[in-house]
């Protein structure tokens, strides 16, 4: 037998259906924001770390520093090319040797949370120098190819940055 | 109910929507700004890696080189190594381009950078020429970096004359083909005719020959080959029967037939009507009417293509048995990287009868229509019931692919049946009914990479000669020359399933393959671009029926386009030498194909400066 329907117990189940709807959608939402959006949120954080690679290419390739005749005793700012553009003087680069990567950092990069490596091969993959370090399970590493010539050869620069 | 409560899940619902918005609004805020980022970063990787390219090829110089490839360089350029010295990788390119030798580019750009197609896709093209390319760019977006070389040639006199030369009149010795596609029908006794219609826009005077190749399946007996008419002219009698074959459907015979006293400047009208008692009467690969002919017109590239491909008039006679019928194929071609804007078929078929239902020994089915219609293989339409007249227009473009393009057209009859009273006619008359008539039109574009300027077109037809056999290869080489077309006419007696494979001294590409049986066209469009004109090139036919040989009168077509000018080349002391020198140049480039009536040159001092090429465009494209 049913019962007579009073007010209270309809508004009780109606209350119940808007509530677990709003669970519902808090929920999802989170979802979203957690799982789908990580990707996109990951690229744009990235166009951050590939300013920092393009100026260390730029630091590499475009740049004689200050002053274009450098030496670890003696500079105001960076730079590893020759005069000519594309071209890297290899002494330049040969000073990184005994320039400590934490030390310098500061040198190459705006912002310190981000890390930094550069790996110098020839064109067939022969590896000529590398610096700075590299963690490949970062939360965000941005990357970039140049290619420039060292000495008499044509070379191929990998540049990372990373946190 | 009470007003609080109702409030209460009021609004949370009311929240629940608000949260979904914001949810949105900013998915799609970060998904637009990631999006953008993403592009902005590719962006900027590729022009990075395209100016570097330039940059790099600016800076390396000759000496850089390993001393291998500085010896190469030095016999192919034919230059001294002390005039190579400090001349920059982009000079070196431009002098290998200059000297026709861009076949060393690739050694000189994978010494110098290996395997750079693990980097990114690179083309280097000069003045659009492209000399080295690790792929098609087929993307849309490329990055391009350019650079501006000019320079000179050693051992050149600094002071005097130079000489460049341009044809103006010609006289060319070019071929016009115009194939007939099988088709027939007039079954078991019944009268096929064909009447063909072609336009020849040049005085009969220039024809040097003109030849009627005709191969058809008949009856045994002469009296079933009855008329062969050209211009009305019964040419019949004058058919030089090459090659015949009798078997238990009667007879597979070619021949030939000399039209040139009869062709006229305009329409031309070939007639021929034969009969097979035993089987359908029909016409075999390798039917075509040759016309070679002096001619003295220049190419005029044009990249939009608008074509009317015109079938025959095919009409099939009943011999009381009311069992007309009559089936016709038709190939037509769009090269390869066209862009194809509109195939149309129109297809005009007198005389249908409704048959009703019959029977198909070949599929072991009943079936109720009269026409089909079908492309490349795939049928695209069945008619039941139909009119007595069929006037249909038939959208091809999606059933079009680049290469050759085969129809076949079925009315009243299918296989080995064959319905149709009094008699069937598959409708065409392009001099007085062109828009009335059966043919596919066609428009397309070509690739940019086909357009050609201050050439002149030169149409060879060749023999492919050697014995009766299957399969049959053929030779060819195109002496350098740039080719705007090649088609193979291939002629058989009988025949089942082809394929066509081309080998071009560095691959072989398979490009054409039957769809199915006895669907071989007249004509197979073979595109250019399967051949290296600076090899010798083979060409394989192979048929899968054993005794169905490709005969010798199978033929190769092709268009060559001949430069029709010389630039500036050595420095003479006088003006008459520079002239003399510009002359010879151009006759030796015209080679045998041209022969120049006018010749135009123009003959400039120079001053201190020993100028020979450029500026040129030296390009580095990134995708």
């Amino acid at each position: 037998m049913w019962r007579k329907l009073v007010k209270g117990q309809a508004l009780l189940s109606d209350f119940s259906i808007s509530i677990a709807l709003f669970l519902v959608i808090i929920g999802v939402s989170f979802f979203i924001q957690k799982e789908i959006l990580k990707d996109s949120i990951s690229l744009i954080e990235k166009s951050n770390s590939f300013r920092y690679v393009e100026d260390i290419g730029k630091r590499l390739l475009s740049y004689e520093g200050d002053p274009p005749n450098w030496d670890p005793s003696n500079f105001n700012s960076l730079g590893f090319s020759t005069e000519k553009e594309n071209e890297i003087n290899w002494t330049k680069i040969s000073y990184l040797n005994i320039m400590p990567y934490e030390t310098y950092k500061i040198y190459f990069l705006r912002d310190l949370r981000y890390n930094f490596f550069l790996n110098i091969t020839y064109m067939n993959g022969t590896p000529i120098f590398s610096y700075g370090i590299y963690n490949e399970n970062a939360r965000e590493i941005s990357k970039m190819v140049r290619i420039a010539k060292l000495n008499n050869a044509v070379v191929k620069i990998d540049i990372f940055v990373w946190r | 109910m009470r007003k609080g409560i109702v409030f209460t899940y009021d609004a949370l619902l009311a929240l629940s929507l608000l949260v979904s918005f914001l949810v949105l609004v900013v998915m799609y805020y970060y998904n637009t700004s990631s999006y953008e980022n993403y592009v902005m970063i590719k962006e900027k990787k590729n022009n990075y890696l395209a100016k570097d390219m330039i940059t790099t090829l600016n800076l390396m110089k000759y000496e850089d080189l390993p001393q291998d490839l500085q010896e190469l360089l030095s016999s192919r350029i034919n230059m001294t190594k002390d005039f190579l010295k400090g001349k920059s990788m982009s000079e070196i390119l431009v002098l290998l381009w200059v000297k026709n030798q861009t076949s060393y580019v690739d050694d000189l750009i994978s010494n110098v950078y290996y395997s750079i197609d693990g980097i990114t896709n690179l083309n280097i093209t000069i003045n659009d020429d492209t000399i080295y390319s690790t792929g098609n760019t087929s993307s849309n977006i490329i990055y391009v970096a350019y650079t501006y070389i000019t320079g000179y040639e050693e051992n050149k006199q600094p002071l005097g004359y130079v000489g460049k030369a341009f044809a103006t009149k010609i006289k060319k010795n070019t071929t016009l083909v115009f194939p007939i596609s099988p088709e027939g029908a007039g079954n078991r006794g019944g009268w096929l005719t064909i009447t063909k219609k072609f336009y020849f826009n040049s005085s009969p005077e220039n024809i040097t020959d003109a030849i009627f190749y005709i191969s058809i399946h008949q009856g045994i007996d002469s009296a079933d080959f009855e008329q062969l008419r050209i211009n009305g002219n019964n040419i019949q009698n004058n058919v030089v029967w090459i090659w015949e074959e009798i078997v238990s459907t009667g007879k597979g015979a070619f021949g030939y037939v000399d039209l040139k006293p009869y062709i006229q400047q305009g329409w031309n009208e070939l007639l021929m009507r034969f009969r097979n008692p035993w089987f359908n009467a029909h016409v075999h690969p390798g039917s075509r009417i040759e016309i070679t002919y002096k001619d003295d017109t220049f190419y005029r590239s044009d990249k939009n293509n608008i074509e009317y491909v015109y079938y025959e008039n095919v009409r099939s006679d009943e011999q009381a048995n009311r069992n007309t019928g009559a089936w016709a194929t038709m190939e037509y071609y769009v090269p390869l990287n066209s862009t194809l804007h509109n195939a149309t078929l129109h297809l005009v078929i007198n005389n249908v009868e409704d048959a009703g239902w019959w029977f198909s020994w070949d599929d072991w089915r009943w079936y109720n229509w009269d026409v089909r219609v079908y492309v490349n293989g795939i049928l695209i339409d069945e008619i039941e019931n139909p009119p007595t007249t069929i006037d249909k227009y038939y959208d091809l473009t999606p059933y079009t692919k680049e290469g050759t393009n085969y129809i076949v057209v079925y009315a009243n009859t299918y296989g080995n049946v064959f319905t149709g009273v009094d008699y069937t006619e598959i409708y065409s008359d392009p001099q007085n009914d062109p828009y009335g008539s059966t043919y596919v039109f066609l428009n397309y574009t070509l690739d940019k990479s086909r357009l050609y300027y201050g050439k002149i077109d030169v149409n060879v037809n060749e023999f492919l000669g050697g014995n009766k056999e299957n399969p049959k290869s053929y030779d060819v080489i195109f002496d350098n020359y740039p080719l705007l077309k090649t088609l193979l006419h291939v002629a058989q007696l009988f025949s089942y399933t082809i394929t066509i494979d081309v080998d071009n001294g560095n691959t072989v590409q398979r490009v054409f393959e039957s769809l199915f049986p006895r669907g071989i066209p007249s004509s197979v469009y073979i595109d250019p671009i399967y051949f290296d004109i600076s090899n010798v090139n083979t060409i394989t036919m192979t048929d899968s029926c054993s005794g169905c040989d490709y005969l010798p009168e199978s033929s190769f077509e092709y268009t060559l386009l001949v430069p029709s000018h010389v630039g500036y080349g050595n420095v003479f002391p006088t003006r008459e030498e520079a002239t003399e020198d510009a002359i010879q140049r151009l006759i030796k480039v015209l080679g045998k194909y041209i022969n120049a009536t006018e010749i135009k040159n123009e003959t400039v001092s120079i001053g201190n400066i020993p100028y020979l090429y450029g500026p040129v465009t030296l390009k580095v494209i990134v995708w």
